[in-house]
């Protein structure tokens, strides 16, 4: 993986979709949620299995409430009291989706990988997700205080997700 | 004059996210990329839905979404027969095992999310310029609006002239009386086309002609009543036309076989007008003298 080229392809698509410039940086321990914070997540699967079911890596995503709002704001192109929640969680999921492609980079092997759909996931959800598997990636938006973190858990051989 | 077609064009966004549908949307809107029409899709299943609807020229689609995903919509569409509908991709899809599928099923382009206007615009504009090609109405009555301008240089000589472009103008926008006047080519039987001076148009290019003061042009525009001399030099107008007329290759020279002025229109005219196998619209504007119409219809 050359991390520096997808460092700046997430700082690519962060001011892409917002207009903002901005720098990310490798982080040591995702962080805990905050109430007001959003979660996205994406399975990554082998097109050997193909099933969305049994992913071999998923990317979770991190965002303030701030960061939200700046994004469905840019996408959408409305004033951010003109938003609705379906409206953030859209643009967030759109996100996670671009991000995620940037991060299949730091799998060891991407040929066969298949990104999978975006979804949602609940804030209770995050600490254990944020601390399974095997962490092959955690990059957070390095220019305070804005909050996002991305991250790639490879879990191939994590049989406890097929489970789910 | 090239007759315009001013329907707009349509296009289907299909994309699972509502922020990327109007992110597209609102580059594409502030283009000058003519008359757009746009209808949005949630998935590939909904866009197949809507084909038979729409009708779209251009489908810009994701690759990833729910139930039907975009190559597979775009090989049913194939598969369908719908070989015409123009489609490309805006996707965070990079492996080259399925983008060289896209482009086997005759994928136009491939976007990379995030990506800049002017890459999604560059790409559009060329699949809708070959549409709007495509869907160019038929070739003009006259060789070009040039020639037109040169013949009314001649006619009106160091009087000074516009000539306006009156795409889609109707029979009726041409003022009673109409000066008809019915070409034919040499070795054809059936009439080639149809010259209508309009009133005002008569007394205009032949008071023009007879390089009149524009009182009395005037006069006989207010009146509705060209004199004897203004309308030898329409007819003489309408006669000389016939040298600026489209013609296919292999017809013979084109001349003007009768002129009349006529009081009424009749139907079948209204009808060879709005057939338009081809049409030429002016509208004639004179300083001092006035504003006139023409018209020339193939047949």
């Amino acid at each position: 993986m050359q991390e520096g080229v997808v460092l700046s392809n997430l700082a690519r698509a962060w001011s892409g979709l917002t207009g903002q410039s901005c720098a990310f940086a490798p982080s040591s321990d995702p962080p805990a949620p905050r109430a007001d914070d959003a979660c996205f997540m994406l399975p990554i699967t082998d097109c050997v299995t193909g099933f969305s079911s049994h992913p071999r890596a998923i990317v979770l995503l991190l965002l303030g409430a701030a960061e939200s709002q700046a994004l469905a704001a840019a996408m959408f192109g409305l004033p951010p009291e003109q938003l609705s929640a379906a409206d953030l969680q859209d643009a967030g999921a759109e996100l996670c989706n671009i991000l995620s492609a940037s991060l299949m980079e730091c799998l060891d092997d991407s040929s066969l990988a298949n990104l999978g759909l975006p979804q949602p996931l609940e804030l209770s959800r995050w600490p254990d997700l944020s601390h399974r598997g095997e962490r092959r990636a955690l990059f957070e938006l390095s220019d305070q205080p804005r909050r996002l973190v991305v991250m790639l858990t490879d879990i191939h051989l994590d049989d406890s997700f097929c489970r789910e | 004059m090239q007759t315009a077609n001013l329907a707009p064009l349509r296009v289907l966004i299909v994309d699972d996210s509502r922020a990327i549908q109007a992110i597209i949307q609102r580059v594409l809107q502030a283009a000058s990329l003519g008359p757009l029409q746009f209808e949005l899709a949630m998935d590939g299943e909904q866009a197949l839905r809507l084909v038979t609807s729409f009708e779209p020229d251009l489908v810009i689609s994701d690759w990833h979404m729910p139930k039907v995903g975009g190559l597979e919509m775009l090989q049913t569409l194939r598969q369908i027969g719908r070989h015409e509908i123009k489609v490309g991709f805006v996707t965070t899809e990079t492996a080259e095992r399925h983008l060289s599928q896209a482009r086997s099923n005759g994928a136009i382009f491939v976007i990379n999310k995030p990506f800049k206007d002017e890459d999604l615009l560059r790409e559009v504009q060329a699949a809708l310029a070959s549409c709007r090609e495509a869907l160019k109405g038929p070739a003009p009555a006259l060789e070009s609006a040039e020639a037109l301008n040169r013949l009314i240089k001649s006619q009106m000589r160091e009087i000074p002239f516009r000539l306006i472009p009156a795409p889609g103008q109707g029979l009726d926008d041409l003022k009673l009386p109409h000066d008809l006047a019915m070409y034919v080519a040499d070795g054809q039987k059936t009439p080639h086309a149809l010259g209508i001076l309009d009133v005002n148009a008569c007394c205009i290019l032949g008071g023009g002609g007879a390089q009149l003061q524009p009182p009395p042009v005037r006069a006989a525009l207010q009146s509705g009543v060209p004199t004897p001399e203004m309308m030898k030099q329409a007819d003489l107008f309408l006669r000389s036309a016939a040298g600026i007329l489209m013609r296919e290759p292999g017809t013979g020279p084109v001349s003007l076989k009768v002129v009349n002025l006529v009081a009424k229109p009749f139907d079948k005219l209204r009808s060879l007008m709005e057939r338009d196998a081809g049409r030429s619209d002016y509208r004639l504007s004179v300083p001092g003298y006035g504003e006139g119409r023409m018209a020339f219809v193939r047949l």
